[in-house]
């Protein structure tokens, strides 16, 4: 089975793969350190992490414990993610009223010859 | 400036940046609009106003003037000389007062319906645009640092006053700033870290909003349409001012890399745009896209020529002199009641005159009545179809409610003479026959009484050794006459229509009370038609 998770998510894993079972506290210290995340944003990745079964929490001190190996693990798709979330969001109605539309193939193909007329 | 006045004066603004924008998109500086767009946001965020006489305001109430005011006027000022001539009426024609509406306006009670749909409206916009943002920002504050030289080395020789972080995250598709204090470029995972060149570009794009507080800019823009979300001029000026900004970003960025640089800046949109796109299911027709725009207008870009920059400072110098301001105050100054300086800010435009067009006869046109007036147990009679009033010597007030059968004591309420006086000068600020004297009377202690009929009808009792002078408030046109003891005043129903019913019940009323015996009212009555009738051409009599 594979695990699609995020950088960010990725970055909590290393951790966990390097040192072994860590503390949720020690992890937000590292983190700050090498990523300058905040306490909080760490803690919202780690639940993200537990949500997605990727590591499980140890109790006392919240011990953070990787469930998935390094292999397991596979690289989340933007895009796929960013549609299913963004899909009907008000950011994304601003956006394609602004005219931030995704472009088709077709579009794209059709302003690139027009950037070559326009040379 | 109420919120309705600041959307209306920037909504012309509005529509005079969209033609601009229209006709010379291509032809002025981008940043042309983003000046223009400024200035919009000014005006519709800054409760004030700068005054011109330049303004279209001041053209606009020029013309309401010249509309609504001059035609009654006009009506008169043709006749009036010949009975001006005959020296036995004098006109007084009160309709063009600049002044606003006599009775004190109601304070809107914060919860009325409007403010409160207002507000409704205005925190549904905020959230609309604050929750997206929080959700975001979450996101964004997940990003890694940059690991890449080049990245490192151009932070080093492009250093701002504010710290600039570069950050990456897999959870963009386009790169991105935010942060108005301490600003951060997050850049997306997928793009190609190798490309030296392009990242050159994205970074000076970013750098240059950076530098310019485009992010301020978007959410004040965000801030303007929240406040004036029922006014479609200001969600348009939204998207395009938006638009405009990215427009002008980009024209910067070929004019720090060189006109040569300008496919090659347009192919690193076009390849953003088709990592995007790359898996994307979404087809969207809803807009034109505003990629294409930019293309163009990039691809049009061209060295800015002297003509191109003069045209941009006169539009902006242009139009600003004439949609950003307002029309001057009128000030109308004059001695109060008590002798201090009085100084009314009137509004450019006229307003409802509540006070009458009236018909008067001083006393030196109608000696008699004031006589006999004087001599009675009276000081001043009046009566209108709903309403008979007359005060006694004593200065009660009495009211009959059923054409003079019944007689009720009134209890009036007693007025400030420095409130009055300055109602006065805003109300009926043409210098008439009394204005002199009654300020003088009020500074000399005048008391002033005043009395609220319903519909608005309004009066203002003016006492003192001399006797009682009345001044009436009408916001619609009632027809009445009034005996007080200094004139005989008729208002109309219908400008210049007098009405004989009315005028035969006054006398009545005067014979009833005692005031004229029945032959002079007789007299009076007859040699007053026969007066009117005489100047037909200026009044008509009706029944």
């Amino acid at each position: 089975m594979g695990i699609k998770l995020f950088d960010s998510e990725l970055n909590i894993m290393e951790i966990l793969w390097r040192d072994g079972d860590t503390t949720a506290k020690r992890i937000a210290e590292i983190t700050k350190e090498k990523v300058g995340w905040s306490k909080t944003t760490t803690y919202t990745i780690i639940k993200k992490c537990l949500d997605k079964g990727a590591i499980e929490r140890q109790e006392p001190h919240f011990v953070c414990h990787a469930l998935v190996t390094r292999e397991q693990v596979q690289e989340q798709e933007t895009t796929e993610l960013i549609n299913k979330m963004y899909d009907g969001a008000p950011d994304r109605l601003i956006a394609s009223l602004l005219g931030q539309k995704r472009l088709t193939i077709e579009e794209i193909n059709r302003l690139k010859r027009l950037i070559e007329s326009l040379e | 400036m109420s919120l309705l006045e600041m959307t209306i004066s920037a909504s012309t603004f509005i529509v005079a940046i969209m033609i601009f924008r229209f006709l010379l998109i291509h032809k002025v500086p981008k940043l042309t609009f983003v000046v223009l767009w400024s200035f919009v946001l000014f005006r519709l965020l800054v409760p004030f106003s700068v005054p011109s006489p330049f303004s279209i305001f001041t053209a606009v109430s020029y013309l309401e003037e010249m509309v609504v005011t001059v035609p009654e006027n006009a009506a008169f000022s043709k006749r009036s000389s010949s009975l001006l001539d005959d020296n036995t009426v004098i006109m007084q024609p009160k309709s063009d007062s600049i002044a606003i509406p006599a009775v004190p306006v109601q304070a809107a009670s914060p919860l009325s319906p409007y403010v409160l749909i207002w507000l409704v409206g205005f925190i549904a916009c905020a959230l609309f645009f604050i929750i997206p943002h929080l959700r975001s920002r979450n996101r964004y504050k997940m990003s890694l640092p940059v690991e890449s030289n080049y990245i490192r080395e151009w932070q080093q020789t492009n250093s701002l006053r504010r710290k600039v972080q570069i950050r990456q995250s897999d959870q963009i598709l386009t790169p991105l700033t935010y942060g108005i204090i301490r600003p951060v470029v997050l850049l997306p995972k997928q793009i190609d870290y190798e490309d030296e060149q392009q990242l050159g570009l994205i970074l000076t794009h970013e750098y240059i909003h950076i530098r310019r507080f485009d992010t301020l800019k978007k959410w004040l823009l965000a801030a303007s349409v929240c406040i004036h979300w029922f006014n479609p001029f200001v969600w348009v000026m939204y998207f395009l001012a938006n638009r405009d900004i990215e427009l002008s970003c980009d024209e910067k960025v070929i004019r720090t890399f060189g006109e040569s640089m300008k496919s090659a800046y347009a192919m690193a949109l076009v390849r953003l745009e088709e990592k995007k796109s790359g898996l994307s299911p979404m087809v969207n027709n809803f807009s034109q896209s505003s990629t294409e725009e930019r293309i163009l207008a990039i691809m049009k870009t061209k060295k800015i020529s002297i003509t191109a920059m003069l045209l941009a400072i006169v539009i902006v110098a242009g139009s600003v002199t004439v949609f950003a301001t307002s029309a001057p105050d009128h000030t109308v100054e004059h001695a109060g009641s008590d002798g201090a300086k009085v100084v009314y800010q009137g509004k450019g435009q006229s307003t409802t005159a509540l006070m009458p067009i009236d018909l008067t006869f001083t006393s030196a046109d109608v000696p008699m009545l004031i006589d006999r007036l004087n001599a009675s147990n009276y000081r001043a009679v009046y009566m209108d179809n709903e309403v008979y009033l007359r005060v006694t010597k004593d200065n009660s007030i009495l009211i009959s409610k059923d054409s003079g059968t019944n007689w009720s004591l009134y209890d009036a309420d007693d007025i400030n003479a420095t409130e009055f006086a300055n109602w006065l000068l805003i109300n009926d600020p043409i210098p008439g026959y009394s204005m002199k004297e009654m300020q003088s009377r009020l500074k000399e202690g005048a008391q002033v009484k005043h009395i609220v009929f319903g519909n608005g009808k309004e009066m203002y009792l003016v006492t003192d050794q001399n006797g009682i002078h009345i001044e009436l408030v009408q916001p619609e046109k009632v027809a009445s006459v009034l005996l007080d003891g200094h004139r005989m005043m008729i208002t109309f129903k219908k400008l210049s229509n007098i009405s004989a019913t009315m005028l035969q019940s006054f006398y009545d009323l005067l014979v009833s009370n005692g005031i004229l015996t029945e032959t002079e009212a007789e007299q009076d009555y007859s040699a007053k038609i026969e007066h009117f009738e005489q100047n037909d051409t200026m009044f008509t009599i009706t029944d």
